[in-house]
C-alpha cells in the first residue's frame, strides 16, 4: 500500500501505470500482480485513499486513472513518518555499536 | 480477442460476477499491456498471476459478510417485532377472555392459548432464550390459525383483513424466528423494564377499546366507524408500525435491519388494509379513515424498504467511480 500511495503522488496513473511504477519506485523489487494491484486500490478506495480521476479509451481498452486524495496523502505522510523514525532508530543504534566495538 | 485475452478472462470467472462486471475489462487491458503475446506461442497467463486473482476472489466473497450479517439482523428484528406485535395484541385478547369469558370453551382455550404463548415467546426471545422462544411462537402460531380456521367456518366468511394482516404477521414472524438465529448469530437481550411496558400497550389498547364500545353517549356509533379501522388488531399493529416507521426513518443514521424489519412486516398489513375499501358493506366513515390509514401506510411502507436498503452496509468494497 506504501508505494503503491507513492506511485500516485505527482500524477494520477491507471492500472498498469502503477504496476510499471512500484517496480521503478522499488528497483524492481516488487513487481504487482493485476489481482493484488486492484486488491490494494479497492482497499484505499474504500479507505478513501484514492478516487477514480478519470476514465480513457487506449486502443480500444479501458484506462481508469486514480489519483491520490488528501487523506491519502495525509496517510502517506504519516506512514512515511513513522518508517523515517525507524530508520533513525536503526541508524542510531548501528552508530552506538560501532562506537562500542 | 487473443488467445491471452480469453485464457484471462477465464482466470476472472473466479470472482463474483458482480466485481467483473465493475473490474473486468479494466483488468484485462492492464494485464495485456503487461503480458500480450501472439497466439502462436500459445500463450498462458502466468501462474503468480492466477493466484493473485484467486486471493482476490477470497478477499472480494469474504468482505460481503457486513451485508450478510446485516440482514441476518434484519431477519432476526423481523421475528422481534413481529412476535412483540403478537404479544401486544395477545395482552388486549388476556384481558378480554379474562373480562369476559366466551361461551364456547373451546375457543375460548384457543383464545387463552394463543394469548399466553405469544406473550411468553416474546419474553423469551427478548430475554435471548431463543429456543423456547421458538416453540412458543410455533404454538402461538397454531392457536393462531385455529382460531381464525375456527373463526371462518363459524361465519362462513373468510376475513380476509385478519387472514391477510395479524394471522400473516405472526406466519411472517414465526418464519423469521426459525431462519435468523442460528449458532454463529447474536442475539440481543432487552432489559425487562422495555419487555414489560411492550407487553402492556396491548392492556392500554383493551382498556381504551374497551371504554370507546361500552358508552351510551349519542352519536358514538358514527365516531366509533371513524375509530374503528384503528382500534381492530390490524389498526393497532398499523398504529405500531406507524409509530415505529416514524421512529425508524427519522433516526440518523438509519439503522437499516430495523427499517427493514419493519417493511417486511408493513407488506401483509398493507395487503390487509385493502378490503376496507373494496368491500361495500362498509360505511363511509370506515372507508374514507381506512383509505387514510392505508395511504399512510403506503408511502410508510416503501419508505421504510428504500431507505434501508440505501442504508445497507455495503458489501466492504466501494466502488471507486462513485466519487467520480
Amino acid at each position: 500500500m506504501f508505494l503503491t500511495l507513492t506511485a500516485l503522488v505527482g500524477e494520477p496513473r491507471h492500472g498498469y501505470g502503477i504496476v510499471q511504477e512500484v517496480e521503478r519506485l522499488s528497483g524492481g523489487r516488487t513487481q504487482l500482480k493485476i489481482g493484488t494491484l486492484y486488491g490494494v486500490l479497492d482497499r484505499l478506495a474504500t479507505e478513501g485513499l484514492v478516487v477514480l480521476d478519470r476514465e480513457e479509451a487506449e486502443n480500444g481498452r479501458l484506462r481508469r486513472y486514480y489519483r491520490l486524495t488528501d487523506d491519502g496523502a495525509a496517510a502517506l505522510e504519516q506512514e512515511a513518518a513513522r518508517l523515517a523514525e525507524n530508520v533513525r532508530t536503526a541508524t542510531a543504534r548501528l552508530r552506538a555499536r560501532t562506537v562500542t566495538s | 480477442m487473443t488467445l491471452l485475452e480469453q485464457r484471462y478472462r477465464n482466470v476472472l470467472k473466479l470472482l463474483p460476477a458482480s466485481y467483473r462486471a465493475e473490474r473486468e475489462e479494466e483488468m484485462v487491458a492492464a494485464f495485456l499491456e503487461a503480458y500480450d503475446a501472439p497466439d502462436e506461442t500459445g500463450p498462458r497467463p502466468p501462474w503468480g498471476e492466477i493466484f493473485s486473482v484467486a486471493a482476490l476472489a477470497v478477499r472480494v466473497r469474504l468482505s460481503w459478510r457486513p451485508r450478510g450479517a446485516a440482514w441476518g439482523e434484519t431477519v432476526r428484528l423481523t421475528a422481534l417485532f413481529g412476535i412483540g406485535l403478537q404479544a401486544v395484541l395477545s395482552s388486549a385478547t388476556l384481558m378480554s377472555a379474562l373480562a369476559d369469558p366466551l361461551s364456547d370453551r373451546l375457543y375460548e382455550a384457543a383464545n387463552l392459548g394463543l394469548a399466553i404463548c405469544w406473550l411468553l415467546a416474546f419474553a423469551t426471545l427478548a430475554r435471548g432464550a431463543v429456543r423456547p422462544a421458538r416453540s412458543l411462537a410455533l404454538a402461538g402460531l397454531a392457536f393462531t390459525v385455529f382460531q381464525q380456521v375456527a373463526i371462518t367456518l363459524a361465519f362462513g366468511d373468510i376475513a380476509f383483513e385478519s387472514w391477510l394482516g395479524t394471522t400473516s404477521m405472526a406466519v411472517v414472524a414465526a418464519l423469521a424466528l426459525l431462519l435468523g438465529h442460528h449458532g454463529g448469530s447474536t442475539t440481543p437481550v432487552l432489559p425487562w423494564l422495555v419487555i414489560v411496558p411492550a407487553m402492556a400497550v396491548g392492556l392500554v389498547y383493551y382498556v381504551s377499546a374497551s371504554v370507546l364500545t361500552s358508552g351510551p353517549a349519542p352519536g358514538l356509533d358514527e365516531s366509533w366507524m371513524w375509530i374503528w379501522p384503528w382500534a381492530s388488531g390490524e389498526g393497532v399493529a398499523a398504529l405500531l408500525l406507524t409509530v415505529g416507521s416514524v421512529s425508524a426513518l427519522t433516526r440518523r443514521p438509519v439503522h437499516a435491519p430495523a427499517a427493514l424489519a419493519l417493511g417486511v412486516l408493513g407488506l401483509p398489513l398493507l395487503a390487509s388494509r385493502l378490503p376496507l375499501l373494496l368491500d361495500h358493506q362498509f360505511s363511509q366513515a370506515i372507508v374514507i379513515s381506512g383509505a387514510a390509514q392505508l395511504a399512510l401506510l403506503g408511502v410508510l411502507v416503501p419508505a421504510l424498504w428504500v431507505r434501508g436498503l440505501r442504508a445497507m452496509p455495503s458489501s466492504g468494497r466501494e466502488d471507486p467511480r462513485a466519487v467520480l
